[in-house]
């Protein structure tokens, strides 16, 4: 039986990750002891969604990533669509800034360093385009599950965060872009109907994705039968659950995130009227 | 625990250890050795400093005795998981780095 010390501890510990998780963390709590009020809610939501990635990527939890395909599905459904999401629901930039250095904040604005932002500002609105990003999101998941991929990430250890880093940035991006709201930033803004017709276009995809891996008849990602799997299962079910938190839950999110923004949009009506 | 467990395999000439056989000799849950060994696999060159076996094909080659005779040996000293369906057998190169990507013990 493994004691809470041992299943705090990470299996592959990273330092990035630990650092940037560290890092939100504290500079959401200095920017609320400088007086930015994000509500509670915002504040949990927040809180959570950094928690969630660092418990699937810096726990014991991870162990069981590298050795079971549906861990690893749940892993990334953290990584790519809980975690991001919550975050981003928790609009947590005005709260992050105010948690900055003045110094930091005043970067953007030097002389030396203009040229450098608006270029990091333009790069971030072409990867924010709607068709882009939604492409983007889809197509990230496909490509670190095709299985020749997915064999060489998960048999890397430089590969394999690189594909947890990469699902968790597009999650912020696309979450972020989804849930945008109050005074108009770099994001670009989009209306309601056309968040929610995006967020119906990527369900199809990965229905698909998620129901191919579910009924295939062949174990796809045989990385899992190298070192043999976290504990005795039959390699069908494995990749079976596997498939089906590909397709369900990631799915049900899309219909979760289009209920978050007509409710978004019902408030601003009721602000208005 | 019987130590003649930990005695390694010879494969084509070579000293090798199972991944099961690495995490048992130095006390360390499943997959430890696996691990190590995927920090370093970049720097391994398969054939030389490591062997991939399916077992599939253990299981039913019988054209090959020594083969046939390697499977039995492992088996028979609980050298591998058993939820394995590929065999990776670590030459004592490769067992070197592995122990220095991941403090393995040099028991």
């Amino acid at each position: 039986m493994m004691t809470l010390i041992e299943w705090l501890r990470p299996w592959e510990p990273s330092a990035p990750v630990f650092i940037a998780c560290v890092l939100a963390i504290g500079l959401y709590a200095a920017g609320m002891m400088r007086g930015a009020r994000p509500g509670f809610w915002a504040a949990l939501a927040f809180c959570l969604g950094v928690g969630l990635i660092y418990g699937v990527t810096q726990t014991h939890y991870d162990y069981y990533s590298q050795y079971l395909f549906s861990a690893h599905r749940l892993q990334h459904l953290a990584l790519h669509h809980l975690g991001p999401f919550l975050i981003a629901l928790s609009m947590p930039s005005a709260v992050l800034a105010a948690g900055l250095p003045s110094g930091v904040r005043q970067l953007p604005a030097r002389n030396g360093l203009v040229g450098f932002f608006k270029l990091l500002r333009g790069v971030y609105r072409v990867i924010q385009q709607p068709v882009i990003a939604a492409v983007l999101f889809v197509g990230l998941i496909y490509f670190w599950l095709t299985p020749s991929i997915h064999f060489d990430a998960m048999l890397s250890i430089d590969r394999y965060w690189l594909m947890n880093w990469t699902m968790a940035l597009d999650g912020l991006l696309f979450w972020w872009l989804m849930f945008e709201r109050g005074d108009q930033g770099a994001t670009p803004r989009l209306t309601p109907g056309q968040r929610i017709l995006i967020l119906a276009l990527i369900m199809p995809p990965q229905i698909a994705l998620g129901a191919y891996i579910t009924f295939s008849g062949q174990n796809l990602f045989d990385i899992y039968a190298v070192c043999g799997r976290a504990f005795p299962i039959d390699p069908m079910l494995d990749q079976q659950i596997g498939g089906l938190i590909t397709w369900i839950p990631a799915s049900m999110m899309s219909v979760v995130a289009a209920l978050v923004i007509l409710a978004f949009r019902l408030e601003k009506s009721n602000e208005q009227a | 625990m019987c130590s003649l467990s930990n005695q390694p395999f010879h494969y084509q000439g070579q000293a090798v250890l199972t991944l099961r056989q690495i995490d048992r000799m130095n006390g360390v849950i499943k997959g430890s050795a696996f691990r190590a060994f995927k920090r370093v696999a970049d720097t391994l060159i398969e054939g030389e400093d490591y062997f991939v076996l399916a077992m599939d094909e253990l299981k039913t080659r019988s054209a090959d005795p020594a083969l046939n005779a390697l499977h039995a040996a492992m088996l028979s000293a609980d050298a591998l998981y058993p939820s394995s369906r590929v065999v990776v057998l670590i030459t004592q190169t490769a067992y070197a780095r592995l122990q220095r990507a991941a403090n393995l013990s040099s028991s």
